[in-house]
């Protein structure tokens, strides 16, 4: 074989093992807030993001008397907040699996009380930059 | 009348009632016949019509019945009454005792008064920050849990009107 063909063969080659290597990324997910009901996004594009407003997160807190609460709060490129608070096991359980690059979405009633959590995680999330 | 005449007048007559007799003794004895044949298809009917009386759903009711729902409510209400009255106590599941309020310490009354008046500062200056944040969880530990409840729903109520501008690095506390 002459160098050039076992050149070309090489990037051939380069090319179809970083297609195999190709999944589903990019899926960024900006922190959106609806009204006063719900309010979701990834955590990881949340950081990324350029402005300096987004945020979304969860935080669980537990006392010496037995109490927990949990609290999700999310705050939009429009500076737009909402919060929720939930003493509910089954919500505090569903925080604990939170991680750094998570997708979160929660519901709220009127009171400010989490009548829904949901966390995801997905290959697809880009992961937080430095 | 010759003595031939008469008897053949004789024979006639005693042909005539002869065959009178036989056909009147024919006739009873088939009317016989057919009198114990109707006797047993009339009794064969009234055995029939026995069984399917016994067998037939019961005839409704001139008017039709209607529940009395009410009536019927106060009876099994009533005979609930009767069984639990009879049930031993021991047989009872306890009373879930209401949790006794916990009532607050002076560090607790403290706590909940310093978060009161951080809330009260950040709306007036219209802001949460990192520094109000650590300061209330500060605050959360020490007040009792219906303090605590009474705060966090201060906060929350604060944000979602929108009339506090959450500046926080993570949760507002």
């Amino acid at each position: 074989m002459k160098p050039h063909n076992r050149i070309v063969l090489g990037l051939a080659c380069t090319l179809v093992g970083l297609s195999a290597w190709a999944g589903v990324r990019g899926d960024s997910r900006q922190v959106v807030v609806e009204d006063n009901w719900r309010a979701y996004g990834t955590l990881s594009t949340a950081r990324n993001s350029t402005d300096s407003l987004q945020a979304i997160s969860c935080a669980i807190s537990s006392f010496d008397s037995g109490y927990s609460i949990v609290s999700c709060s999310a705050r939009s490129s429009t500076g737009q907040s909402l919060i929720c608070t939930s003493l509910n096991p089954l919500i505090i359980e569903t925080a604990r699996a939170i991680n750094g690059d998570s997708y979160i979405m929660f519901t709220l009633d009127a009171e400010g009380n989490c009548t829904s959590l949901t966390v995801m995680q997905s290959s697809g999330f880009e992961p937080k930059q430095p | 009348m010759s003595m031939n005449g008469k008897w053949f007048a004789a024979t006639l007559v005693l042909v005539g009632v002869s065959s009178f007799l036989a056909g009147r003794q024919t006739g009873s004895t088939r009317d016989d016949a057919v009198l114990r044949e109707l006797q047993q298809v009339r009794s064969r009917l009234d055995a029939l019509a026995t069984r399917d009386a016994a067998t037939a759903r019961p005839a409704p009711a001139a008017a039709p019945t209607t529940v009395d729902t009410s009536r019927l409510s106060a009876e099994l209400a009533q005979v609930l009454r009767d069984e639990l009255a009879r049930a031993p106590l021991t047989a009872r599941p306890a009373p879930t005792p209401a949790p006794a309020p916990v009532e607050p310490t002076p560090q607790a009354t403290r706590a909940h008064q310093q978060a009161r008046q951080l809330l009260d500062d950040a709306a007036r200056a219209r802001r949460w920050t990192t520094e109000d944040a650590l300061a209330f969880r500060r605050a959360l530990v020490d007040m009792t849990p219906a303090q605590r409840d009474e705060a966090i729903r201060w906060l929350v109520t604060a944000i979602n009107s929108q009339s506090l501008d959450v500046q926080t690095q993570g949760s507002p506390f």
